[in-house]
């Protein structure tokens, strides 16, 4: 009898130990809401913006960064600059308060002190070795310079972007540049493209369309369609690369006019049949242009048009008399840095 | 001993029981301290805004200083500071834009293009939307490439053509720009876009047998644009000093910022540029066109002979104008524009005895009003 007892004991106390494990494993690990109180590894969760008409105010938490901010209120992540410029800031840090400008700022990067421009670069053949050609720039040139515009910050825009500054429609950032590639040789997508992608740049391929034979050294249209895809945007420099500005000794006015609107209709027609483009700059074969050329371009739909007149552009600049820079094959990096001007000092008071 | 057995199972349960009941409840998390009311995490944004707004009031960055106010105002919208300070730079700001807007305009019908530039710049820095001023910069102050012709009785485009081109063959080009077919009928005053013609230089035809060449490929370089024949600095200089000595100021500064545009070191035409928005800015003030000539004095060089004194004494008089302006509202019961005035009183006078007093009468009655409603 003892013995049984002793065994009923034994279970019970068993029993009990168990129901105490489970005690205080089950009922007391198992949290009771208290009003306020939250885990303690979890980050309490903050108001990190508040929104307003025209702007948003923000504190930046861990893991944001311009680009993520812009992308959730700006509804683009490649308008990272707007904050960074707006608020005067290189480095986001978790705290930062911030104002996200929901309305356009500084069209046209007007301000007291003067105006932004806008430099366009003009490049025309890549090598692998040196050229004589002035007009070749080598590889690890191009990778240099490439470089130097990414280490001091500026940024490589489209052509769209740049005619909505002309436009006085959208602001760009303040250290914006557009890089152009004339008449469409096989080492701009050989060389520059694969650049150009490596750090993520758009550019303008300006194609005088015959050119376009797909020989060793010219590009093809399969090719053209191919950049096209990759990030190089394609726009005219005419049909032979006739120079618009000279006539020749035997033609007549008539003769000359009609050649130069065949010269703009052509090419673009052209282009439109085989890559389905519209297109709408273009880049004067020499960078040479008369009062007649403009006004055909406009005539024909051409928003805008390039010179290789040296030196920026503000907004207020001809949008058919576009300043553009050659970068030749014998600059080095201060010669190019040199065409990098992206503000006029003008005390306008 | 069954008793016994019963005794202990009751006490175990009642003690996993008090388990459950107290053990558990006895010690429950700690809430987090009560830290009072939890603070604003915004609540430095105000303040922050409201150091940015005065610091770009003193750089005379009046757009920007609005920006800034019309954050705090967001923030704290019955902050008075920034209420008052987001209506009266508005109204500044406005003001200033239409000023430079008319001024440009006056520039450009003198045909002093880089000066009626500079007016339409300034017009759109205080006001992006000016849809005017951009036009004059983008399409106004630009080389022109066409121009307009207004048809007459009888006009026909062989005519026109001989009229403009000198060359009635060049018909068919009117008839391309201007969408017209052979021989239309023109009606009187319709305007005709007719393109400039620069005279075609020639160059010799190219041979059947050429392929097509990069002309850059050839010639190594672009060509340089043909230079104009252009006066020399020393001839310019001549010029405007021929007009300071015939009172004419505006030409005068037109020829010698032009200079400094490029040389801005040269001192004859920094002095003459002085001498000259000196003298504008003295006959204005004798015509009692107070902001006018402020305009011309300011942009002498402060330095030069005693501009600074003709500043204050403009600056005064022009503030008592603002005054008067006030009084006048106040009368007529417009308090919110007896205010402006007042306040463009104390801008420009900030020692005037009696505006500071009379703003603070007109808003306590502005808010009377508002009570009472």
């Amino acid at each position: 009898m003892d013995r049984k007892i002793r065994v009923h004991r034994t279970l019970l106390f068993g029993l009990g130990v168990i129901l105490l494990g489970i005690a205080i494993l089950g009922g007391c690990a198992t949290t009771p809401k208290v009003e306020g109180h939250r885990e303690p590894a979890v980050t309490p969760p903050r108001i990190a913006a508040r929104v307003f008409s025209d702007f948003v105010a923000v504190i930046a938490q861990q893991g944001d960064t311009f680009g993520s901010l812009a992308a959730k209120y700006l509804n683009d992540a490649s308008m990272d600059w707007v904050i960074a410029e707006y608020n005067t800031l290189s480095v986001l840090t978790p705290g930062q308060e911030l104002i996200i400008p929901l309305k356009q700022y500084e069209k046209g990067g007007l301000t007291l002190k003067g105006y932004q421009t806008v430099p366009v670069l003009s490049y025309h053949t890549f090598s692998l070795d040196k050229s004589t050609n002035r007009m070749t720039v080598t590889k690890a040139v191009f990778e240099e310079q490439m470089k130097l515009l990414k280490e001091k910050g500026f940024r490589v825009i489209t052509l769209d972007q740049f005619f909505d500054f002309l436009e006085f429609k959208k602001p760009i950032p303040k250290k914006s540049v557009v890089i152009t590639i004339d008449d469409g040789w096989r080492s701009a997508y050989e060389i520059a493209l694969p650049i150009l992608n490596q750090y993520g740049y758009p550019a303008t391929l300006f194609v005088y369309t015959d050119l376009i034979v797909g020989s060793q050294k010219t590009l093809s249209w399969d090719l053209i369609q191919e950049v096209s895809k990759n990030g190089l945007d394609i726009q005219g420099h005419t049909k032979t690369h006739r120079n618009l500005t000279l006539m020749n000794t035997k033609e007549s006015f008539k003769e000359y006019f009609e050649a130069t609107k065949n010269e703009l209709s052509k090419s673009t027609s052209l282009i439109k049949s085989k890559i389905g483009k519209d297109i709408k700059y273009i880049a004067y074969p020499d960078g040479e242009t008369n009062h007649l050329v403009i006004e055909l371009l406009k005539k024909e739909g051409y928003l805008g048009a390039f010179t290789v007149k040296r030196g920026g552009n503000p907004f207020f600049t001809h949008n058919f008399r576009i300043n553009r820079s050659m970068i030749y094959g014998d600059f080095d990096l201060n010669q190019f840095e040199k065409n990098l001007v992206v503000f006029s000092s003008e005390a306008l008071k | 001993m069954k008793g016994r057995f019963f005794y202990n199972t009751g006490r175990i349960t009642l003690v996993i029981l008090a388990m459950f009941i107290f053990g558990c409840a006895a010690a429950p998390p700690k809430p987090t301290p009560d830290k009072g009311p939890e603070t604003d995490p915004f609540s430095g944004f105000s303040e922050r805004y409201r150091q940015q707004a005065i610091e770009y009031e003193k750089q005379n960055d009046l757009p920007k200083a609005l920006q800034c106010w019309e954050i705090v105002e967001a923030f704290q919208p019955i902050h008075e500071e920034a209420i008052q300070k987001t209506t009266a730079l508005r109204v500044q700001i406005k003001t200033l834009a239409d000023q430079h807007f008319k001024k440009g305009l006056s520039y450009y019908q003198n045909r002093s293009i880089p000066e009626a530039r500079k007016e339409f710049l300034l017009t759109l820095y205080y006001n992006p939307d000016h849809t005017e001023s951009l036009s004059y910069l983008k399409n106004k102050l630009i080389e022109a490439d066409y121009i307009s012709y207004e048809v007459m009785p009888g006009d026909t485009l062989r005519e026109i053509a001989k009229k403009i081109y000198n060359d009635p063959e060049k018909d068919f080009l009117i008839a391309y720009f201007n969408d017209l077919g052979k021989d239309p009928k023109l009606t009187p005053k319709t305007t005709l876009r007719l393109p400039i013609l620069d005279v075609p230089q020639t160059q010799p035809a190219p041979q059947p047998s050429e392929m097509p060449m990069d002309l850059k490929e050839i010639l190594g370089e672009p060509k340089e644009a043909p230079k104009e024949v252009k006066e020399t600095k020393e001839e310019k200089m001549a010029k405007a000093v021929a007009y300071f000595k015939a009172n004419k100021f505006k030409e005068t500064t037109s020829i010698t910022e032009e200079i400094l545009l490029s040389d801005p070191s040269n001192k004859e035409a920094r002095d003459l540029t002085n001498a000259s928005y000196y003298q504008m800015g003295k006959a204005l003030h004798e015509e009692k066109k107070y902001r006018e000539a402020l305009e011309q004095l300011s942009r002498v060089d402060p330095k030069y002979r005693d501009v600074r004194k003709w500043i204050v004494s403009v600056k005064r008089q022009l503030a008592e104008v603002h005054y008067i302006n006030g009084i006048k509202y106040y009368t007529q019961e417009k308090l919110d524009q007896a205010i402006q005035e007042w306040r463009e009183t104390l801008n420009l006078n900030p020692q005037h005895p009696k505006a500071k007093g009379d703003i603070e009468n007109a808003q306590r009655l502005l808010q009377m009003l508002k009570d009472i409603k």
